[in-house]
């Protein structure tokens, strides 16, 4: 078990090296950095332009920039980013939370809308519901994200019924504790959803599809045979071993809502981590998008870890082995 | 083949989503003939003007006359009685059918200069929207095909010959497209197009979007398409083909690729829908094509703006819809391809 | 077989959980100062009394990055830090002259060299500590002035390119508060009086230097001693330690969440009172929530969130309906200081590979003055005025705009819409119509490319709305929407461009202040930048008024040098301007003592501005 988690931990080095060496030289392809909107100043001298280039070795090549970022990292400093003046870490502290509170809330709630539904379109499999149930899944899958965020803006600013984007409302810091973790959840509701509905058409189908394998298999059959009540055998036996696959798409769908969130944070105005990059990026501030980068790498890497560490708990047939 | 599209077509769904791609390809063919003025004329007396309504008046067709009633909304009212009359096949201006044959007939079009012919309302410079959508549609549409072409040919050459070849080759092929897998593909793709966005015009920028797009997406189709390989490598008819002294590209042709052929179909129909909404994103987020070619995201960027939706220019989000149809067809389509093609995926 | 079903239940603990712990972080009040009884000195503001106590929230787009005034070069955090400090004049938002602030008065003498400021008696910092020259000596001397030592030798580190000692602490206003390179000498005569004594005469010292916020020395001494004076007042000191922003401003940050807002709460020894000797401000705390764009905070101000928001124009409309629900008026304050405009790349120099930045058919075109006035007839000012600011904006057709009162000059000549015009003075300077397209005497069609920043909206539709008017002499234009950064790189350092669209946002209330652009060896000389000698006639002319402006004490006569230079620009069009938009503010009617100017807006009597406590 733990030989196989440190093997999968090893492989994130290359990976990382890898991803950030490839940002670094498309960075260093990009046109301008991020001091070029300061010359853009009527007030600001050559000689100031000049000393800030000297100061953040942007005069050097991009390869010696990256040798003194990459001695850094290893000495666990992520660097310091130019357009906010702080360390990286301080920054992306709070961001990362965000982003994965958001995450978590989303997946909450696709599970929470999937399972029901793909359980009940199994039971009743061909019915108007299942059809209904399956169309919406196709619709949901196939709206794109920034247009379903978009619609929800819209739907916040018309109605005036949820917070147009931000995480916290103004008077945050005056309310009780409880008042706080309201509103907290208050502002996550529009953005989870917006990126939930993406995921419960997956989640539902494969839900469907399990749940009809297990009513079919036969330690139903026997159950039932032996006289043991339908709604009984339909939680116990069938409801049980068909979440069992799912339960490893958790980890893999928890990595690729960390990156799906990217687009909804940006048309949703949420301060987590997608927008970070997004305006890093713009801004050329390459210790924060190198930092970012590589927490998501990191983030899908441990993602699919714990997927494959679920499914051996859930179902001990399966052994951790080092698949290929 | 001729089977499976058969078989495609005896299912309702399968109706529906072919014959809706027939409706979006022959739209994006035709773009010139059924737009309804030149795609980026522009009249700044009539922005945001609202959808003109069609009617039938005194034997025939005819458009409702408009007044600009408060120009900082701005907002417009239909003025009582007053009509102007459209033609169906009329003249209007000048166009490249097919992008080939120079033609000056249109669907529709409007008698009279002054008449206001905005079939789904226009834009901020006054711009026509349903003119613009109909243009916008050869990017969406081409972008899915072309990307997968790309993208399966370098999934098929990878994949393939790692998976018939083995070994070291394959090895490394491997480590490659697991790397390519595990960037976040959005940040990727903001990173490359913001290096290669100034060495291209917007022109151009359509085909760099399309090879960015299809440079990340390779990675996935060669990973099954390996495994494939790998599989069909070891039966009878390869090893026979081996053991006659084939070459391994004779037999990549011959005999793995033809029976490789159905899951590039279902493939190809699923990952498209992926093409579109990248490219729309992109567009969205103010990285793809730029102004003034129209693109459904590029169209959709300006609905962005909070006034659109505070003076309900509904009109505006037109091209989302459209963005939603045509994944949906692809997804319909994608899914019975799967059902005729490998019963055994089937979702019961 | 385990139990999956545990998994579920567990995972909406740890939500909980992690929530909890999100929120659990109680705010950090500032604890409390002490408070310093008002000094005699303390200035009395002309308005009627009001009351202490109420709240004021409002919003800003983009997050702070810094409060280091020395670093700060984005709008939100200059916005941030001008709520705590402050300088020793300022601008009059009435009359655009220059009034006292925490110098109660000042003396230049006959020569113009030296500026003696008489600081107000009995100020003190937020925290009590007195306010004296010394303060003013540290702000220039020390966090401007300190030379970079090499550490061997100890002497001063002499830059190669410049010729001059190295700065320890290189920041914008250090340079800024040098006159052509050499340092203003700064002495206390006593511990109320400062003196000046400038290298040469330099006419917008009492604004510019005057103007420069004050540094507290008992604060930021130690960063000075350990050379970190750039990274104090980090964004990490306003999370963790906002009791060390000390300032003489109105208001003090009290909390800072990243991404989220800044709060800040009244001064308790602020150096203001109203005529009843209450002291100033009145408004107990501003609480600043931080979004991502103006769109954003517009909405929140129509939902009734805020105080007050600077109104984009395009959203008045829909805004004004909330007008009644939410009580708030919208004011406006005509045309606003931001410009825009379009210029040709009259560079005539070549890449390092030989190759001329213009192709010379095309430079041909772009010298030609009649070409750049026939552009200027061509574009179609009101139009856009009227289609992309739905009427909200103004024709432009100077470089200083309307707002800027004291000057503006309103004689220029004007090029209003006449293609006409534009096609006669096309004619005139050997073009010729062949077919639907323009070509110039040696029969090359004209065409140009036109480059713009993509994330501007009304800039794109601007551009388009340039193209399609161009299109209508004949003359293609192809788009270009470009990252910001792209296109600074070319129109400064690689030249590779035809034409560019861009905007100048924030009018200088001082003309010297624009000498980079209109002087011919300016950085930002946008259409030929760093010449080493005049290319024109015109320029040469331009560059002689600037030094005059420069030079000149008596207001007169730098106005009517700088009524000139705009003169010369509009004749000459080197940059073809092309609408401002309008200003407008919403806020809501609660508010009393509001004034509003239309050089000062609604908000520039702050610390006055009361309402009955929420």
């Amino acid at each position: 078990m733990f030989a196989f988690i440190l093997r999968r931990l090893l492989t994130l080095i290359p990976m990382l090296l890898g991803v950030t060496f490839l940002v670094f030289v498309l960075m260093s392809l990009a046109p301008g950095d991020f001091l070029t909107p300061i010359k853009m100043q009527r007030d600001v001298p050559a000689e100031l332009i000049a000393e800030l280039e000297r100061e953040f070795g942007l005069d050097r090549p991009w390869y010696v920039q990256y040798g003194y970022w990459l001695g850094n990292v290893l000495q666990l400093n992520l660097g310091y980013s130019w357009s906010f003046k702080v360390p990286v870490t301080d920054l992306i502290g709070s961001r990362l939370f965000a982003t994965f509170l958001l995450s978590l809330t989303s997946l909450l709630f696709a599970w929470c809308i999937a399972i029901p539904l793909g359980v009940l379109a199994a039971i009743y499999k061909d019915s108007i519901f299942d059809r209904v149930s399956s169309f919406l899944a196709y619709a949901a899958l196939s709206i794109p994200e920034f247009f379903l965020a978009l619609l929800a803006v819209w739907f916040a600013a018309v109605t005036g019924l949820f917070p147009i984007g931000g995480a916290t409302s103004i008077e945050h810091d005056f309310l009780s504790a409880g008042g706080r973790i309201a509103d907290r959840l208050y502002h996550l509701v529009l953005p989870t959803i917006v990126l939930g509905i993406g995921g419960i058409a997956g989640l539902m189908r494969i839900m469907r599809a399990n749940f009809l394998d297990a009513i079919r298999s036969d330690y139903v059959q026997t159950a039932r045979a032996k006289g043991v009540p339908e709604g009984w055998v339909m939680f116990k036996h069938v409801l049980r071993n068909a979440i069992n696959p799912l339960v490893s798409a958790f980890g893999f769908s928890f990595s690729s809502l960390l990156s799906g969130a990217l687009i909804v944070e940006i048309v949703m105005n949420y301060p987590g981590l997608g927008t970070l990059i997004y305006h890093s990026l713009l801004r050329e501030d390459q210790f924060v998008v190198l930092a970012a980068i590589m927490l998501s790498c990191t983030m899908l890497v441990l993602g699919n870890l714990l997927a494959d560490i679920c499914l051996a708990w859930s179902d001990p047939r399966i052994r951790l082995e080092s698949r290929d | 083949m001729k089977s499976i599209f058969r078989e495609v077509l005896r299912r309702r769904l399968g109706q529906i989503s072919l014959f809706t791609r027939l409706a979006l390809y022959l739209t994006a063919l035709f773009a010139g003939f059924l737009a309804t003025q030149p795609v980026n004329q522009q009249n700044l007396d009539a922005t945001f003007h609202p959808p003109t309504r069609v009617t039938w008046h005194d034997g025939g067709l005819a458009v409702r006359a408009y007044r600009l009633v408060d120009r900082s909304g701005p907002h417009y009212e239909v003025i009582p009685g007053e009509f102007h009359r459209v033609r169906l096949f009329a003249p209007g201006f000048d166009y490249k059918l097919l992008g080939l044959v120079p033609m000056k007939r249109h669907l529709l079009q409007a008698e009279s200069p002054e008449a206001r012919l905005y079939l789904l309302g226009s834009d901020s410079t006054g711009r026509c929207v349903f003119s613009r959508l109909v243009y916008g549609s050869r990017v969406s549409l081409t972008i899915g095909l072309i990307g997968i072409t790309i993208t399966l040919f370098l999934g098929l050459l990878v994949g393939g010959l790692s998976g018939y070849f083995g070994g070291r080759i394959d090895f490394f092929a491997m480590r490659g497209v697991e790397f390519l897998m595990a960037i976040p593909s959005l940040y990727l793709l903001l990173a490359l197009r913001s290096v290669l966005a100034p060495r291209f015009s917007s022109d151009q920028m359509f085909i760099v979007i399309v090879i960015i797009l299809s440079l990340i997406g390779w990675a996935g189709a060669a990973r099954v398409l390996r495994g494939m390989s790998l599989s069909l490598r070891r039966r009878q008819f390869v090893l026979a083909a081996e053991s006659m002294g084939q070459s391994p590209l004779r037999i990549l042709r011959l005999h793995i690729l033809p029976n490789l052929a159905s899951y590039l179909l279902v493939a190809a129909t699923l990952s498209i829908p992926g093409y579109i909404l990248g490219e729309a994103a992109l567009s969205f987020l103010g990285l793809g094509i730029a102004e003034p070619a129209s693109s459904w995201g590029l169209m959709l960027s300006q609905a962005q703006n909070i006034k659109i939706f505070m003076l309900n220019f509904w009109w505006l989000l037109t091209p989302g819809a459209a963005i939603f149809v045509t994944v949906i067809a692809f997804n319909l389509l994608g899914d019975v391809l799967r059902d005729v093609v490998d019963p055994r995926m089937k979702t019961q | 077989m385990r139990q999956p079903a545990f998994f579920f239940p567990g995972f909406v603990c740890f939500l909980c959980l992690l929530l909890s712990a999100a929120c659990s972080r109680p705010p950090s009040p500032l604890a409390e100062l002490p408070v310093v009884p008002l000094s005699e000195d303390a200035e009395t503001v002309p308005f009627p009394p009001g009351q202490h106590g109420a709240l004021f929230v409002s919003t800003m787009p983009g997050d702070i990055a810094t409060l280091n005034p020395l670093i700060s070069e984005d709008a939100s955090s200059g916005a941030a830090i001008s709520r705590f400090l402050e300088g020793l004049t300022t601008l009059d938002p009435e009359t655009g002259e220059i009034i006292p602030r925490l110098a109660r008065s000042w003396d230049i003498s006959p020569d113009g060299l030296q500026f003696t400021f008489h600081l107000r008696r009995g100020l003190v910092w937020s925290d009590g500590h007195p306010f004296t020259s010394a303060d003013v000596v540290f702000t220039w001397r020390d966090a401007f002035y300190t030379k970079q030592l090499d550490p061997a030798t100890g002497q001063p580190v002499i830059d190669p390119s410049t010729g001059r000692p190295r700065l320890r602490f290189p920041s914008r206003p250090a340079f800024f508060q040098m006159i052509e390179g050499e340092e203003v000498q700064v002495e206390a005569l006593d511990e109320h009086t400062v003196r000046f004594t400038l290298p040469q005469v330099y006419a917008p010292f009492l604004l510019f230097g005057g103007g420069q916020d004050i540094l507290p020395r008992h604060i930021l001494e130690r960063h000075v001693a350990d050379g970190t004076l750039l990274d104090a007042w980090s964004i990490n000191t306003a999370i963790h330690r906002p009791r060390e922003l000390v300032g003489m401003g109105a208001f003090l940050l009290e909390s800072y969440r990243p991404g989220e807002r800044v709060v800040f709460r009244r001064n308790p020894n602020y150096w203001r009172r109203d005529s009843e000797g209450q002291r100033l401000p009145y408004i107990e705390r501003i609480i600043t929530r931080i979004v991502g764009d103006s769109n954003a905070s517009n909405v929140a101000f129509a939902q009734g969130l805020t105080d007050a928001e600077g109104l984009q124009p395009d959203n008045i409309t829909w805004i004004s309906r909330a007008a009644a629900t939410h009580d708030f008026t919208i004011h406006e304050l005509g045309p606003s200081n931001s410009t825009s405009f379009v210029w040709f790349n009259l560079n005539p120099g070549s890449s390092p590979e030989g190759r001329p930045f213009v192709a010379p058919h095309k430079m041909r075109w772009f010298s030609d003055v009649r070409f750049r006035q026939a552009v200027s007839y061509a574009v179609n000012r009101q139009g856009v005025v009227d289609g992309v600011f739905a009427g909200r904006a103004t024709a432009l057709h100077g470089y200083v705009t309307p707002k800027n009162r004291n000057w503006h000059n309103p004689d220029v000549r004007r090029f209003d819409y006449d293609p006409a015009r534009a096609r006669a003075l096309l004619a005139e300077a050997g073009f010729v119509m062949r077919g639907n397209r323009l070509h110039d005497a040696q029969g090359n069609p004209v065409e140009f490319s036109l480059m713009t920043n993509n994330n501007n909206n009304l800039r794109t539709e601007m551009a388009t709305v340039f193209a399609e008017n161009m299109a209508a002499l004949g003359i293609r234009v192809e788009l270009q929407f470009i990252d910001f950064n792209t296109i600074i790189r070319r129109t400064s350092e690689s030249f590779n461009y035809e034409a560019a669209l861009l905007g100048l946002a924030g009018g200088a209330p001082d003309p010297y202040a624009s000498k980079d652009i209109l002087m011919s060896d300016g950085r930002l000389h946008f259409w030929n930048p760093q010449q080493a000698s005049p290319a024109t006639e015109w320029e040469a002319r331009i560059d002689e008024l600037m030094r005059l402006i420069g030079r000149e004490l008596d207001n007169d006569k730098r106005r009517a040098a700088f009524f000139e230079v705009q003169e010369i620009m509009a004749e000459q069009q080197p940059l073809i301007f092309l609408v401002t938009p309008n200003e407008y503010v919403g806020l809501r009617n609660r508010w009393q003592n509001v004034q509003p100017t239309p050089l000062g807006g609604v908000l520039w009597n702050f610390d006055a501005l009361w309402a009955r406590p929420n």
